[in-house]
C-alpha cells in the first residue's frame, strides 16, 4: 500500500517537474513595462534558489541517518555545511560578483588571462558536478529499494531519464523560481511529518521502541586531527562549489550577493534543524530494522514506524516525493552547470553543443552511480567537498586577493590539489576504509590538501616571472573586483541629486 | 603484500601524482617547452633585448641593459628616454647632464662625442624616442658597429611595441567611434513632444524631461564599451515613455525577460537601437499601428534576446548592403550594432534577422554570458 502512496506520488512530483520545465518560459516575466522586467531577483528569494540547490541527497537523507549512530560527526557536518556560506561571503561573494564571470572558468581565465587554466578549471567543474550527482541518483535507488520495493537500479535511471528529456527538450532551464520553490518544498515535506510525528509521540504515550538505544550504539572515535580536516573541507569546500556559486551572478550587484549568501546562512541552518530533530527521535524511536538496515533510510521509514497505518504511509509518500524532487532538482541543476561549462569548452558554444553535453553527462554520471555503490551519502559527498577545497577555493582565494598568483601556479597548484584528493580518495576506497593515522589521513584530505594547493600556486608564481603586460591587465581586473559597482555608485550618485 | 604495503604503495602513488600534476600545470599554462642546451651569447643578447618588445618604460629594460652591457663587455652603458628618465650602468650622471646640455641633439649614427663615450639617438617612425650612451676604454669602429647594431635591435623591438599599441587602441577608438555614432533620431521628436505639453499638461512635461535626462545621463554615461541588460533595459524604459507621449495606444509593447539574464554584459546601447527601429517599423505599417515584444532568455552558455515587431518589414537584398556596408540609409543603426557586437564578441555573434516587405521584422542576437571588456 506504502509503495502504491509513494509512487503515486512520485508521479505527481515528476509530471509536475516536466510541465514546469517545459513551460520554463511562462515563469519569467511578461509585461509592458520595462522597468518591472529589469529587476533583479530577490536577494531573499536568490538565497531559497542557492538553498535549493545547495540541500541535496546528504543533506535530506544523510544527517539524519548520522545522527542515529555518529551524532557528533553529524553535527559537525551540519555545522560546516552552514558556516561555509560564511567563508563564501568573506572572501569569495562580492568580488567574484563584481568580475562579472557566470562561471569559474570565466573569472579563471578573466584573472589569469590563460585559456590552458580555463581549461584546468573547466575540467575540475565537470568532475565536481559529475561525483555531486552520483550521491543524489544513490538517494534514489534508497527510495526505489527502501519505499517502492523494486530493484536500486530503477531509481537513479528512473531520475537520470526525467533529467534527460526536460534537460534536452529545453526545458528544466536553472530557473531562479523554481530551485527557489524547491527549498521550500523540501522544508514542508519534512517539516509535517516531522510535527505529527512529534504530536502522536506526545499523545499516545509510544514506547520507545530502542529504550536503551545509547547504549547499543558505539560512536566511532575520531582523533583531533580527523575532526579538523573534516571542518577544513567542508568550510572551505562550500566555498568553491562550482553549482552554487553560478547563481551569485543573477544578483543585481555585488552588495545583493552579499545579501543572498547571509540570507543562505540562515536559511541553510534553519533546514538542518529538521534532518537533525529526526536524528533525535530516530534515536528513540528508531526500530531495530531501521538501526540494522541502512541508517540512511531514516528519514523515510520512521514516521511509517512511529504514526503507523494509512496515515505512516501517507507521510512516508510525502517524504519520498519531497526526496525525489530534490535529487531531480539538484541533478538536473548539476547537470546544466556541466553541460555550461563543457559546451563552452568542449563541444563548441551553442544549443546543439549544451544538449550534446548534458546527455553524455547524463549518461556518465548514470553509468558511476550503478558501478559504485554508497554505504552512506555523506561519505561521497565528503570528498568531492576536499576536492572543491583544494582546487577551486584556492584558485578564486589567491586570485582574489593576492597579485603575485599568476597563471602557471594556479594551473599547478589547482592539478596538485585535484590529484592529490583523488589519489587520497581512490587509495582509502582501495584499502577498504583503512583506521588509523593513515585511514584519517586518506578519508579526509582536507587539512594537508588544502595548504598543499596553497603553497604549490604561491611556489610555482614564484618560478615564473610575470609577463609586463599581463601585470597590468591583473592591476586592472583586482581595481575592478575591489571597487564599488559602478550601479551602487549610480544609485548613490541619484540621491545626491535629488538631495 | 601486507595492508601497510598498501598504504605506502598508495602514499607512493599520491607524491607522485602531485609531483606529475605540478609539472603538467607549468606545461599546460605555457604550451611551450624551452631549449635544452644551454643559450648561446648570441640568443641571451637576443632575449635580453626582447625586454624592449614591452616598451621603453617596462620594468624589465633595466636588467636588460645590464645583460646587454655585460655580454658585450662594455664599461658603461645608459639610455635616456624623451622625457630624461635615465637608465644607467657604469656610468657617471654628471656626465650624461653635460653631454645633454653641450653637444646639441644626438645624432641617428652611433658618435664618440668624448673620450671614451659614444652618443646613439633612437628613432621609431623618425621620431627620436631614446638616446643610447656606452662608455668604454677603446673605442674604435668594431665597437661603435656594435653600437650601431644593439641600437637598430633596440628601435625595431620598440617599433613592434608600438605597432601592437596602436592596434590596440584602433580597436578601442573603433569601438569608441561606432557608439558615438549612434544618433537618437527620437530626441528631436522627444523635445517637440515635451515642449507641446508644456502647456496643456505641464506635470506630464515634467515626467516626460526627467525620463529624458535618464535617458540622456544613460547615453553619455563613460562606463567602458559594456553595461549590463538590466541597465539598457532601463534605458529602454525611458526611451519608451517618450515614445508613448507622441504615439499615445498606437503603440504596444510586451517584455519577457528572465531575471537569470539580466547581469549579462552587452556593449551599452546595443539593444536600444533595434528596440527603436522596430517602434518606427510597426508605426510606419498601414494601420498605423504598431506591436514590440522584446524577448530575453538563456540557452546554455549564451543569452538570446529576440526583437519583434508587426510593421512593414524590410527588404532583404536591402538590408544585406545596409549591413555589408555597402549602402547607407534607414537601417544603418542596425549595421552599427552588428558591426560593435562582432567587436565585441567575435565574429559569430552579429545580428540575425528574419524579414520581408510586409511581413514583420524578427532580430535575434546572442550573446556570451560571459565576455571581456576589449575597452578595459
Amino acid at each position: 500500500m506504502s509503495a502504491v502512496f509513494t509512487v503515486s506520488m512520485i508521479a505527481l512530483v515528476v509530471a509536475a517537474t516536466v510541465v514546469v520545465g517545459l513551460h520554463g518560459v511562462r515563469l519569467t516575466r511578461s509585461t509592458s513595462d520595462f522597468f518591472v522586467a529589469s529587476r533583479s531577483v530577490r536577494p531573499w528569494w536568490n538565497a531559497s534558489a542557492i538553498s535549493g540547490e545547495y540541500l541535496a541527497a546528504a543533506s535530506f537523507f544523510g544527517i539524519a541517518g548520522l545522527m542515529l549512530d555518529r551524532s557528533s560527526e553529524a553535527l559537525l557536518l551540519v555545522t560546516g555545511y552552514t558556516a561555509g556560506f560564511l567563508v563564501t561571503l568573506l572572501f569569495v561573494a562580492a568580488a567574484l560578483r563584481r568580475s562579472n564571470a557566470y562561471t569559474v572558468s570565466d573569472f579563471a581565465q578573466a584573472r589569469f588571462g590563460s585559456k590552458g587554466v580555463r581549461h584546468v578549471t573547466s575540467t575540475i567543474v565537470v568532475l565536481i558536478c559529475g561525483l555531486y550527482i552520483v550521491p543524489q541518483l544513490h538517494g534514489a535507488a534508497l527510495i526505489a529499494a527502501a519505499v517502492v520495493g523494486v530493484p536500486e537500479w530503477t531509481g537513479p535511471v528512473v531520475v537520470a531519464a526525467v533529467v534527460a528529456v526536460t534537460v534536452y527538450s529545453g526545458g528544466m532551464r536553472s530557473i531562479t523560481f523554481t530551485q527557489g520553490l524547491q527549498y521550500w518544498v523540501k522544508v514542508f515535506c519534512l517539516l509535517v511529518p516531522l510535527l505529527l510525528m512529534i504530536a502522536v509521540v506526545a499523545t499516545r504515550d509510544i514506547e520507545p521502541a530502542h529504550a536503551g538505544l545509547q547504549a547499543v550504539i558505539e560512536e566511532p572515535h575520531r582523533s583531533g586531527y580527523w575532526t579538523i580536516s573534516l571542518l577544513v573541507s567542508v568550510l572551505v569546500g562550500t566555498a568553491g562549489l562550482p553549482h552554487v556559486l553560478v547563481r551569485l551572478c543573477t544578483s543585481r550587484d555585488s552588495r545583493a550577493a552579499q545579501q543572498s549568501v547571509a540570507l543562505v546562512v540562515v536559511l541553510v541552518g534553519a533546514f538542518y534543524i529538521l534532518p537533525v530533530a529526526y536524528g533525535v527521535v530516530g534515536r528513540w524511536y528508531a526500530t531495530a530494522a531501521i538501526t540494522e538496515d541502512r541508517t540512511d533510510t531514516l528519514v523515510l521509514r520512521l514516521p511509517d514506524a512511529i504514526v503507523g497505518g494509512t496515515p505512516g504511509q501517507l507521510l512516508t509518500a510525502v517524504v519520498a516525493a519531497g526526496a525525489f524532487t530534490t535529487f531531480l532538482a539538484t541533478s538536473s541543476g548539476l547537470i546544466i552547470t556541466i553541460a555550461g561549462v563543457a559546451s563552452q569548452d568542449l563541444f563548441g558554444a551553442n544549443v546543439r553543443g549544451f544538449r550534446r553535453a548534458a546527455l553524455v553527462a547524463t549518461a556518465v554520471a548514470l553509468l558511476l552511480a550503478l558501478v559504485t555503490s554508497s554505504s552512506r551519502l555523506t561519505e561521497t559527498v565528503g570528498h568531492v567537498f576536499a576536492l572543491s577545497a583544494s582546487t577551486l577555493f584556492p584558485m578564486l582565494a589567491l586570485g582574489i586577493w593576492s597579485r603575485k598568483v599568476n597563471h602557471s601556479g594556479a594551473a599547478a597548484g589547482m592539478i596538485t590539489g585535484g590529484v592529490a584528493v583523488t589519489a587520497a580518495a581512490l587509495s582509502y576506497y582501495a584499502l577498504g576504509r583503512p583506521e588509523g593515522a593513515v585511514g584519517d589521513l586518506l578519508a579526509q584530505p582536507g587539512a594537508w590538501s588544502v595548504p598543499l594547493a596553497f603553497t604549490v600556486m604561491l611556489v610555482v608564481s614564484r618560478l615564473r616571472t610575470a609577463d609586463p603586460r599581463r601585470a597590468a591587465a591583473v592591476e586592472r581586473f583586482l581595481a575592478q573586483i575591489h571597487s564599488v559597482d559602478p550601479s551602487t555608485r549610480a544609485q548613490d550618485r541619484d540621491r545626491d541629486d535629488v538631495d | 603484500m601486507t595492508s601497510t604495503d598498501m598504504v605506502l604503495l598508495g602514499l607512493l602513488i599520491a607524491v607522485l601524482g602531485m609531483v606529475l600534476g605540478a609539472v603538467a600545470g607549468v606545461l599546460v599554462a605555457h604550451h611551450r617547452i624551452q631549449p635544452t642546451a644551454g643559450p648561446s651569447t648570441d640568443m641571451k643578447l637576443a632575449r635580453a633585448m626582447a625586454a624592449f618588445s614591452h616598451g621603453i618604460d617596462s620594468p624589465g629594460v633595466a636588467d636588460a641593459l645590464d645583460e646587454i652591457r655585460r655580454l658585450l663587455a662594455w664599461e658603461g652603458v645608459a639610455l635616456v628616454d624623451r622625457y630624461g628618465t635615465c637608465t644607467r650602468y657604469g656610468i657617471d650622471p654628471a656626465v650624461i647632464d653635460d653631454t645633454a646640455v653641450n653637444s646639441g641633439p644626438a645624432a641617428r649614427d652611433a658618435v664618440e662625442i668624448h673620450p671614451g663615450l659614444v652618443r646613439m639617438g633612437l628613432t621609431v617612425d623618425d621620431v627620436a624616442v631614446a638616446t643610447l650612451f656606452v662608455a668604454h676604454s677603446v673605442v674604435d669602429r668594431a665597437l661603435l658597429r656594435t653600437v650601431r647594431e644593439v641600437a637598430g635591435f633596440i628601435e625595431t623591438q620598440l617599433a613592434a611595441h608600438a605597432l601592437g599599441e596602436a592596434k590596440e587602441s584602433k580597436t578601442r577608438a573603433q569601438l569608441l567611434a561606432l557608439k558615438a555614432q549612434i544618433r537618437p533620431h527620437f530626441i528631436y521628436n522627444a523635445l517637440n513632444v515635451i515642449a507641446s505639453f508644456t502647456i496643456t499638461d505641464p506635470e506630464r512635461a515634467r515626467t516626460l524631461i526627467t525620463e529624458f535626462a535618464g535617458f540622456t545621463r544613460y547615453w553619455y554615461s563613460e562606463r567602458g564599451a559594456l553595461t549590463s541588460l538590466a541597465e539598457e533595459l532601463r534605458a529602454i524604459e525611458s526611451y519608451l515613455v517618450l515614445e508613448r507621449a507622441r504615439y499615445g495606444d498606437r503603440l504596444t509593447v510586451r517584455v519577457e525577460v528572465s531575471p537569470e539574464s539580466l547581469s549579462t554584459r552587452i556593449p551599452h546601447l546595443s539593444i536600444q537601437p533595434l528596440i527603436e527601429n522596430a517602434v518606427r517599423h510597426g508605426i510606419e505599417s498601414g494601420s498605423g499601428r504598431g506591436s514590440v515584444t522584446l524577448t530575453i532568455h538563456d540557452e546554455g552558455a549564451l543569452t538570446l534576446i529576440r526583437v519583434e515587431d508587426d510593421g512593414i518589414g524590410m527588404d532583404p537584398d536591402r538590408l544585406r548592403a545596409v549591413l555589408a556596408g555597402q549602402l547607407d540609409g534607414v537601417h544603418v543603426g542596425l549595421r552599427n550594432v552588428d558591426l560593435r557586437l562582432r567587436e565585441t564578441f567575435g565574429g559569430a555573434f552579429g545580428l540575425v534577422v528574419d524579414t520581408a516587405p510586409d511581413a514583420g521584422t524578427l532580430i535575434t542576437v546572442r550573446v556570451p554570458k560571459f565576455a571581456l571588456d576589449p575597452t578595459l
